[in-house]
């Protein structure tokens, strides 16, 4: 059980690391596209959504804040929920701005790549 | 003449008697007795004639009959050679024909076999990924801890923030 613990954790160490590889997976490339896609409908929206597979910490919410008036220019009632199919990662949604760091989204995104 | 026992007169009578019948024997009886003969005789030549005449034309219909026969049994095995000609020809055809939609037939069947193989291979991959990606997910989800995740929301908050800037 432990070796098999152990062989698993090999595995999903890999895969964190293929999906956490910028260069392989192009995360910088498209987040930056992504970031400087800020639709105009997202900059005057006043709501936004943050999906993670964890709750977060007071921290971890006040710094997703401060990123978001920093993006949009003002600042947005958050609304947070927990997903544990998000598996690590976040979702954020403003409008039809969506950012999406998830390994939920970045697994899609590689089997659509893999099945051509 | 009278010691010979002849009497003139009578003789004379006689030759007269003798002449008078063969007038009249002449007259009424060998006249029409050759004149029946002659008849007959024309009778018979006519029947001899017609006979050959008959003879001729039946001879003249065994040979046209016998032309016809041979004319129908040429044409006979003209017709037939034609047919076995034709025949050949058409089985020729038909043996092209079959050959080449068994050749269609065939083509179609390995190109049928060769979409389904290619279907299925894709079907294969797409399945064989969809497995690897939902093991992945599981796996990832039973082995990652809280505290994995909260690394990787760093590290992924850091980078928006460092490309936002």
């Amino acid at each position: 059980m432990n070796a098999l613990s152990k062989d698993a954790r090999g595995f999903v160490d890999s895969v964190v690391s293929y999906l956490e590889d910028e260069k392989k997976q192009g995360a910088a490339v498209r987040l930056h596209s992504l970031l400087s896609r800020v639709t105009s409908q997202a900059k005057r929206e006043k709501n936004a959504r943050v999906e993670t597979s964890v709750a977060l910490s007071v921290q971890e919410k006040t710094r997703i804040e401060r990123l978001l008036i920093s993006l949009l220019g003002h600042a947005v009632e958050v609304e947070y929920s927990v997903d544990s199919a998000v598996i690590a990662g976040v979702t954020i949604k403003v409008a039809d701005w969506i950012v999406d760091t998830s390994f939920r989204g970045q697994l899609v995104k590689m089997q659509e790549y893999l099945n051509g | 003449m009278e010691q010979l026992g002849i009497e003139p007169t009578l003789l004379v009578a006689q030759i007269v008697n003798f002449a008078i019948i063969v007038v009249v024997l002449s007259k009424l009886l060998y006249k029409p007795i050759l004149a029946m003969l002659e008849k007959r005789k024309r009778e018979i030549a006519q029947g001899l004639a017609l006979t050959e005449k008959m003879r001729q034309e039946e001879e003249k219909f065994k040979e046209r009959k016998e032309k016809m026969l041979l004319e129908a049994r040429k044409e006979g095995h003209e017709i037939i050679e034609e047919a076995r000609k034709q025949a050949k020809v058409e089985e020729k055809e038909i043996l092209v024909t079959a050959r080449e939609e068994a050749s269609e037939v065939m083509e179609k069947g390995k190109a049928e076999v060769e979409r389904m193989r290619a279907a299925l291979s894709k079907n294969l991959e797409a399945e064989s990924t969809k497995l690897a990606v939902t093991m992945a997910k599981r796996m990832l989800v039973k082995t990652l801890t809280t505290t994995d995740q909260h690394t990787i929301l760093a590290k992924h908050l850091k980078e928006i923030e460092s490309l936002g800037k």
